[in-house]
């Protein structure tokens, strides 16, 4: 027995440190390395000898000890290529055999994948005997990998089983679950049976089902779900090649809820047979938040750590084509399923909402099914639509306490555009489907909620309504809206609000003074003398028994008035408008007066039900 | 000045995760990069929501933050100026509140405010910039990101005052101090700084400073996105076609649906296509034009004046090389407008203006080829078929001049007037169209189907002011027509209440009006009010003869199906019936409600809960009866009667193959007779196609509705089984002469002989029988 201790023709020492810095997001890639390795030793043993058995790959853990060992029944080494292999950086066995062969089945690259191993272990064991010397065995040993020996060792059936005894900082790996979840993964797409200890059944059974002749929904979905593990699927969306994009593989709606922006976006890359360690997620469209998915290509360029993708043209090529893969599938999934479909809308529905708006195509699929939230709960825009009669309402959370009053008074479903999406969805879908959409607390919503009274009030009937029903700074708007039963509302002007506080003294101290006086040449273009409207309901049946009464010379249309007065401030207070109008206590006590006349003088005017059938 | 703004974003992140708030924090996570990567859409999505939630959770801070990225999105992405103004302005007031004032954002809110006047007028506000940037630049160290920012900014508001070797020294001097500081110079810095080369014929330098920046951006940690590729590209096309290099300036200037997408690349954009304009490497095309015009509307609308004006004078001039006159013309027109709205008129621009607008006017009137009462024709005659058959102009720009000058000659032709309102709103000139018919119509309001041309361009530019002006402008001499105007207007807004009331005052008006009537009755309809729009139906088709010629007086196959409609809402079934004898529909009964068996249908009813979808058997003109077993509370259920409007929704499938198993599609409109019925579920194993369809035969027999919910990838396991065995989930509707207990008995005596039991455990909950029984099963086949 020779033992020799032999320095590894690299300083290690630094490698290691940049494998495990910069080249390999994740310690995990020593792991994929090492089954890949021994995929390719199978491989070249298919290659050298093709009488051999088919052959197989075991990874196995032993959490007690902290190791991990990767056998295979491959061709094994021979003492002198574990020199020339196994301890030089850059001469790969792998590409060196795939220069000699051409074979296009086997993974490895650049040479560094067995190092890769010290990235995570102290201490790295390999057995191995050559099918050509099935003579001779020997075991290669290396403590953090600067020197290492081989000894001879008892022959055994052609193979290599590589063990690494695991730094402290990476023991998890030789869990059963963590080795599942890596293994699974990352060897999902062999060709070679890989199986975790003593188990019968290889990690890597269920075929790509894009490689299957026959391939059902289900046996897609089975896949799916072995490979998506955490992030379960619901339903899946082949892709296929088109004419820029060579990829190909499966992608799936995740089952598990997505909300607003939510982005578990998830694709795994496989490039010549090497599941590239990073999640690609950025070759799906950004709106896909609920999106997983496995795809090959021969035409993807990794960067030099082998573990991102170059942002080329062909890059851009396969993100066009998975982007029209995901939106043909949607629609083929809502014309073919229609359940699994309104399971997607209700699993999905808000980050849908967003993803309409990314795309035409997608918009056209999902306007009229995605649900959108309102005050009565999740609907879609067509029942939003019909609900508000004919109109999509929409509080913009811009108005403040009297849109809160109003919409409260509506009693129609008021779409949430304070939630992800529901603001530029709806204006689409009005702009659209054309259907009005009124933004609540809008100056726009409120032009078109307050709607030109068409007939004005006359000069003597305007005057009068405004001197009794509005207080300093307030502006009267006869309008007409729904409901009738809301007399008034009192609306207030932020712009006036604005120049108020930027032209205040206090402000001067606070803003940079350059910027201040810019500000201030802004807001002295702004009229300040309406600090608020109050909206008056001419379909609404005490204003209009006031004017009547007003024009009768009615006795009582004083007192009627103050008390639509209290009302208004007693709204605009309960409202909770930030410095509200009005005091609430006088108006408290104008309610007391009122009911106090009422009382006092028996109301000459003749009763409701007389007045309800004057044609007027 | 606290800590640096990024590390205040990740503690705010985490802060926010640990308190629950995911949402918010996500928010705060993502907002910038769409503000900045060009996702305006994205912003405005996830931004409502944000700021109420940190409104409500009283975060202040937070709010700033959130409303400066916004407002980064508008005054950059979207180049909003006076449009951005309120909320710039709001924003600087809020956060220089005692709560805000330390937020590190409320520097950048002071650089958004200053952006939106850069904006409404770079040049017109240059020494109120630089005021605020020295004011704010007084505040930072050069080591922090916004130090970046605001000295780009600032080498900004020096070039736009005409210091452009200034701005150059400026940025490459901010440059330094920000690296020695330990800052890390953005690609952005080093686009600017190229730009202003270029500026200063050093073009090659300026190649040279991107060729760098992008290196070391590429070996960096940060990948370069979209919109920094958008830019590089843009600023190497400009450096290049100024350089005369044209190959390589074309093969970087991106698709101009790059700035379609993103307003942002417009101006830029249109700069270095005019410079290869003139060195002949692009074509100097009408549709270009058009583009540019309305670039220059949208800069306009959002009040970037500056920006609109150049935009419009680079229009200009390529319309003058194009000898297109009176787009020329129109766009000299609109620039002087702009011109109007700087606050700075003596810098380059004011002489290019002057420069434009002058050879403009000096582009000859061409030569009428033919009388104008034949010119329509004679143009017509000129044009060539697109593929999908429409009229395509030879040259619309020659045209439209030839209409000009027929125009002037026959101000009064309604079809050259029309052509010419058709041909500037094609090409980007809507608003010039409005004009020239508003100077018509307002000197003389009595012309209808001129006013009728003008309320067609204002429908169309979405103008509801216009509208409003119109209609009181026609109302003294035609109110008719005034309430028209309106309710059309209404009408498209789909404001139906409103289109009614005008329609109704416009019946008063003018008592023999057919096609008010139709569009009073359709908002009836829609506002659910069938009497009356049964009402107005009659009305219309006692109005209309299947004989008249005007289509006006024409009788629609339309009008009698919604009379038919409306009247079967009603229940009025001699009036439906008096329509199908008037278009030829046999029924099999004299009189009395219609229930005949016609064929099926997909009915889909969209209620305030949701859309329901189900198949329905057609028993007559506007009725079908539910045939589908819907889910316990859906708003229809089978045996259910329901008015649908029978106009297909969809097509049928264009392939033959395609048609077995569809079905038209078509609305309901409303429930009209429910059926009773109350729908339980059987579950289980499947008995095998025989045993089952004799299943569904006997309930149906007895009068029960029956549908299938599943297939064959409904697998179940049977307890102690190995295999998986197919499943069926079955709805069953009780008619309303039956009881759960009867139901249950049929069940259980149809279902008796099979090898698994089957389970329908709410039928046997409201039977009071079986139920312990049914639970079991449902727990032993895990249903």
């Amino acid at each position: 027995m020779r033992e020799e201790l032999r320095q590894t023709e690299v300083d290690l020492g630094g490698l290691v440190s940049v494998l495990a810095a910069h080249l390999y997001s994740t310690p995990l890639v020593a792991l994929r390395e090492l089954v890949q390795n021994a995929h390719d030793s199978i491989t070249r043993r298919r290659l050298e000898d093709p009488e051999a058995a088919s052959g197989r790959v075991i990874v196995r853990g032993d959490a007690a000890a902290g190791t991990v060992s990767v056998r295979d029944e491959g061709a094994g080494l021979t003492e002198e290529e574990i020199h020339a292999y196994l301890a030089t950086v850059g001469t790969g066995y792998t590409r060196l055999l795939r220069d000699v062969t051409g074979s296009e089945d086997l993974i490895g690259a650049f040479g560094l994948g067995f190092l890769s191993a010290f990235a995570v272990a102290d201490e790295v064991t390999v057995v191995t005997t050559s099918h050509r010397e099935t003579a001779a065995g020997h075991r290669y040993h290396s403590v953090g990998g600067e020197t290492y020996s081989v000894v001879d060792a008892p022959p055994q059936s052609p193979g290599t089983e590589v063990t690494l005894r695991l730094k402290p900082d990476f023991a998890y790996l030789a869990e059963q679950a963590t080795l599942r979840e890596v293994v699974t993964r990352y060897c999902a797409l062999l060709p070679i049976p890989v199986h975790i200890g003593e188990e019968t059944v290889p990690v890597n059974d269920l075929p790509a089902p894009w490689r299957d002749e026959n391939s059902t929904k289900q046996s897609a979905l089975d896949f799916a779900g072995r490979f998506a593990q955490r992030l379960a699927p619901l339903c899946t969306i082949p892709v296929r090649p088109d004419e820029q994009s060579d990829a190909v593989g499966l992608l799936w709606i995740q089952d598990s809820a997505t909300y607003g922006s939510t982005d578990n976006r998830d694709l795994s890359v496989c490039l010549r047979g090497m599941m590239l360690s990073k999640d690609a997620r950025d070759l799906l469209p950004t709106w896909a938040g609920f999106i997983g998915g496995v795809i090959e290509s021969a035409r993807l360029t990794p960067t030099a750590s082998r573990e991102d993708l170059q942002r080329d043209e062909r890059y851009q090529a396969v993100h066009k084509g998975l982007t029209e893969a995901i939106i043909n599938g949607m629609f083929e999934i809502a014309r073919t399923q229609p359940g699994t479909w309104q399971r997607v809308l209700a699993r999905h529905g808000q980050v849908l909402l967003g993803a309409a708006l990314c795309d035409d195509r997608l918009f056209e699929l999902l306007a009229d099914d995605v649900p959108v939230p309102t005050s009565s709960g999740d609907m879609t825009a067509g029942s939003l639509r019909a609900a508000g009669n004919g109109t999509i309402h929409v509080n913009t959370g811009e108005g403040g306490g009297f849109t809160e009053m109003l919409y409260r008074a509506m009693q129609v479903p008021i779409a949430r555009g304070d939630r992800y999406a529901v603001l530029p969805f709806l204006r689409r879908y009005g702009t659209e489907r054309g259907c009005p959409v009124i933004e609540l607390g809008t100056s726009d919503g409120d032009r078109r909620l307050f709607k030109d009274t068409g007939t004005p009030l006359s000069t003597a009937d305007h005057a009068w309504l405004s001197a009794v029903l509005t207080d300093d700074d307030e502006q009267l708007v006869p309008a007409r809206y729904a409901p009738a039963a809301l007399p008034l509302v009192l609306v207030p002007d932020a712009d006036v609000a604005l120049k108020r506080r930027i032209e205040a003294d206090e402000t001067a101290s606070r803003i940079p003074l350059a910027a201040l006086s810019l500000a201030r040449d802004f807001t002295a273009a702004t009229d300040g003398s309406v600090a608020a409207r109050l909206y008056l309901n001419l379909d609404n049946l005490a204003v209009r028994r006031l004017l009547e009464a007003r024009r009768a010379d009615h006795p009582g249309c004083t007192t009627a008035a103050a008390l639509l007065r209290s009302l208004k401030v007693i709204m605009a207070a309960t409202a909770g408008e930030t410095g509200h109008r009005g005091d609430l206590t006088a108006a408290l006590i104008g309610v007391g007066s009122a009911v106090e006349s009422l009382v006092a003088q028996p109301d000459p005017a003749p009763s409701t039900d007389a007045q309800e059938t004057d044609p007027r | 000045m606290t800590s640096d703004i990024w590390a205040w974003v990740h503690d705010t992140h985490r802060e926010l995760v640990e308190a629950g708030h995911h949402r918010l924090a996500d928010a705060v996570a993502e907002i910038s990069g769409h503000a900045v990567n060009g996702r305006p859409d994205e912003v405005d999505a996830i931004f409502p929501e944000a700021l109420a939630t940190a409104r409500a959770l009283e975060l202040p801070w937070v709010e700033v933050f959130l409303r400066h990225w916004r407002l980064q999105s508008l005054v950059n992405e979207r180049q909003q100026g006076a449009k951005a103004l309120p909320e710039a302005t709001a924003l600087l007031e809020f956060a220089h509140r005692e709560e805000t004032r330390d937020c590190p954002q409320s520097v950048c809110v002071v650089q958004d405010f200053c952006i939106a006047h850069a904006r409404i007028d770079g040049p017109g506000y240059v020494n109120e910039r630089i005021a605020i940037l020295d004011e704010t630049l007084g505040r930072i160290e050069p080591a922090r990101n916004c130090f970046d920012c605001l000295t780009r900014e600032y080498s900004y508001a020096l070039n736009d005052d005409g210091r452009t070797e200034e701005a150059l020294a400026y940025i490459v001097e901010a440059e330094g101090r920000h690296r020695a500081a330990g800052g890390d110079p953005s690609l952005y810095m080093h686009i600017q700084r190229a730009r202003l080369l270029g500026q200063l014929d050093r073009a090659q330098e300026g190649l040279d400073v991107l060729e760098r920046s992008e290196a070391a951006r590429r070996n960096g940690p940060y990948a370069l996105d979209e919109d920094d590729l958008r830019e590089l590209a843009l600023a190497r096309a400009e450096l290049y076609a100024r350089l005369g290099d044209t190959e390589n300036a074309l093969a970087q200037l991106p698709e101009i649906a790059e700035p379609i997408e993103h307003a942002d690349l417009r101006l830029k954009w249109a700069q270095t296509a005019e410079r290869l304009v003139s060195l002949n490497a692009l074509d100097n095309v009408p549709r270009l034009g058009t583009a540019l015009a309305s670039w220059a509307a949208y800069l306009d609308d959002v009040g970037s004046h500056r920006a609109s004006l150049n935009m419009l004078l680079i229009a200009g001039r390529l319309a003058v090389q194009r000898g297109a006159r009176t787009v020329a013309q129109s766009l000299g027109e609109f620039a002087a407008r702009k011109f109007d709205d700087l606050r700075r008129k003596d810098t380059a621009t004011g002489r290019d203006f002057i420069a434009m607008r002058r050879d403009a006017e000096a582009l000859p009137a061409p030569e009428l080829p033919v009388d104008v009462e034949h010119l329509p024709g004679y143009l017509e005659a000129l044009g060539v078929a697109a593929e999908d058959g429409s009229y395509q102009p030879a040259d619309p720009e020659r045209n439209l001049d030839l209409l000009t000058v027929a125009h002037e000659r026959e101000p009064e032709d309604p079809q050259v007037l029309a052509l010419v309102a058709q041909y500037l709103s094609v090409l980007g000139l809507p608003w010039k169209a409005a004009r020239i018919l508003w100077e018509r119509v307002e000197a003389d309001p009595g012309n209808d189907d001129r006013n009728r041309l003008l309320a067609n361009v204002l429908t169309r530019g979405r103008d509801a002011e216009g509208i409003a002006r119109l209609a009181s402008l026609v109302a003294p001499r035609d109110p008719a027509q005034a309430h028209w105007y309106r309710a059309s207007w209404a009408a498209e807004q789909g404001e139906w209440a409103e289109a009614a009331r005008e329609c109704e005052a416009l019946v008063a008006v003018d008592d023999s009006v057919v096609n008010a009537r139709r569009m009073w009755a359709t908002a009836a309809r829609e506002l659910g009010d069938f009497e009356t729009a049964q009402r107005v139906w009659t009305e219309v088709l006692e109005r209309t003869d299947d004989e008249a010629e005007s289509p006006v007086h024409h009788t629609q196959p339309a009008d009698r199906w919604s009379l038919i409609i409306a009247a079967t809402v009603n229940g009025d079934w001699a009036a439906v019936r008096g329509q199908c004898a008037e278009i030829g529909i046999d029924l099999d009964t004299p009189e009395g409600p219609i229930d005949e068996r016609w064929h099926p249908v997909e009915l889909r009813y969209d209620r305030p809960d949701g859309r329901v979808v189900v198949l329905a058997i057609r028993t007559g003109p506007a009725t079908a009866r539910v045939e589908s077993v819907t889910r316990p509370g859906a708003p229809l259920n089978h045996g259910d009667l329901v008015v649908i409007d029978p106009a297909a929704l969809e097509p049928p499938p264009e392939k033959e193959e395609d048609r077995d198993g569809w079905y038209p599609a078509v609305a309901a409109v409303r429930l009209l007779a429910p059926g009773g019925f109350r729908t339980y579920f059987v579950d289980g194993a499947h008995p095998g196609p025989e045993a089952f369809e004799a299943f569904l035969d006997a309930l149906r027999e007895q009068g029960y509705g029956v549908w299938l919910y599943t297939d064959e990838d409904y697998q179940i396991f049977p307890p102690d089984a190995e295999d998986t065995v197919t499943g069926v989930y079955t709805g069953v509707a009780v008619p309303p002469t039956a009881s759960a207990a009867q139901a249950h008995r049929l069940l259980t005596e149809l279902t008796k002989d099979w090898e698994h039991p089957m389970s329908w455990l709410s039928l046997a909950v409201d039977a009071e029988l079986d139920a312990d029984h049914h639970a079991k099963v449902a727990q032993d086949y895990d249903l």
